[in-house]
């Protein structure tokens, strides 16, 4: 049978130790992000760049995908944001006017035309809103019966 | 980590359910109903305001004898 190695922390380590993991892992999702963005920038979104992007986006998108797909299974959104209609447009217009500028920027470097770039920034950033907003609001959805479960296990049997 | 039997009794004794607890404490209700069933170890903040809200000491709602740690 495996042996389970014993922790040698105690609890103000532990605590320390978790917090220290938790700003590794923040540090690792916006680097990650920052390093997309430079490389859509300076690379555009042709296949060589795409080549140069794989890896970033994969470790990037598992890391997204594992936080997102967590958080939803235990009941969990934000610690100061609320899962309503009016919170997920902010965030999403937030998203759409990065991607906007980021996208702006990638075209203008790359082909030197200032209305083709507005132009690519609007398209990108409207499109990044919807999906933001859909998504966002999918993610609301599948929270609220989360929650709506968790909040029902146990009732029946304690009280 | 074993049950907490001490809260769901002092719980019963105010007739209080779980949510309500929950509610006086400032927590979910997932988080009362783990804390009984001994899945979640509460911090030493929230073992107070679980004490004060109910009206037990904490000896009386979280000491555990040695063997049942």
């Amino acid at each position: 049978m495996k042996k389970k190695v014993a922790n040698k922390l105690d609890e103000m380590q532990e605590q320390k130790m978790l917090k220290i993991e938790r700003n590794g892992c923040w540090l690792a999702f916006w680097g990650l992000l920052a390093v997309l963005f430079i490389q859509i920038i300076i690379y555009g979104y042709g296949e060589e760049s795409l080549r140069y992007m794989a890896g970033e986006w994969i470790v990037f998108m598992c890391l997204a995908l594992y936080m997102v797909i967590d958080c939803l299974r235990n009941g969990v959104w934000d610690r100061r944001l609320s899962p309503t209609p009016t919170v997920n447009a902010c965030a999403s217009v937030i998203a759409g006017a990065v991607m906007a500028v980021v996208n702006f920027a990638s075209s203008y470097r790359n082909y030197h035309k200032l209305a083709g770039a507005a132009a690519t920034g609007i398209v990108f950033g409207i499109m990044v809103f919807v999906l933001c907003f859909a998504g966002l609001t999918w993610c609301t959805f599948l929270y609220k019966k989360r929650v709506n479960r968790l909040e029902q296990e146990g009732v029946d049997e304690d009280e | 980590m074993s049950k907490n039997l001490a809260i769901k009794a002092a719980r019963a004794h105010k007739d209080m359910t779980q949510k309500d607890l929950a509610d006086a404490v400032g927590v979910s209700r997932q988080t009362v109903n783990a804390i009984e069933k001994g899945e979640y170890n509460p911090t030493i903040k929230l073992c107070r305001s679980i004490c004060r809200v109910l009206d037990r000491t904490l000896d009386e709602l979280f000491w555990e004898d040695e063997e049942t740690e």
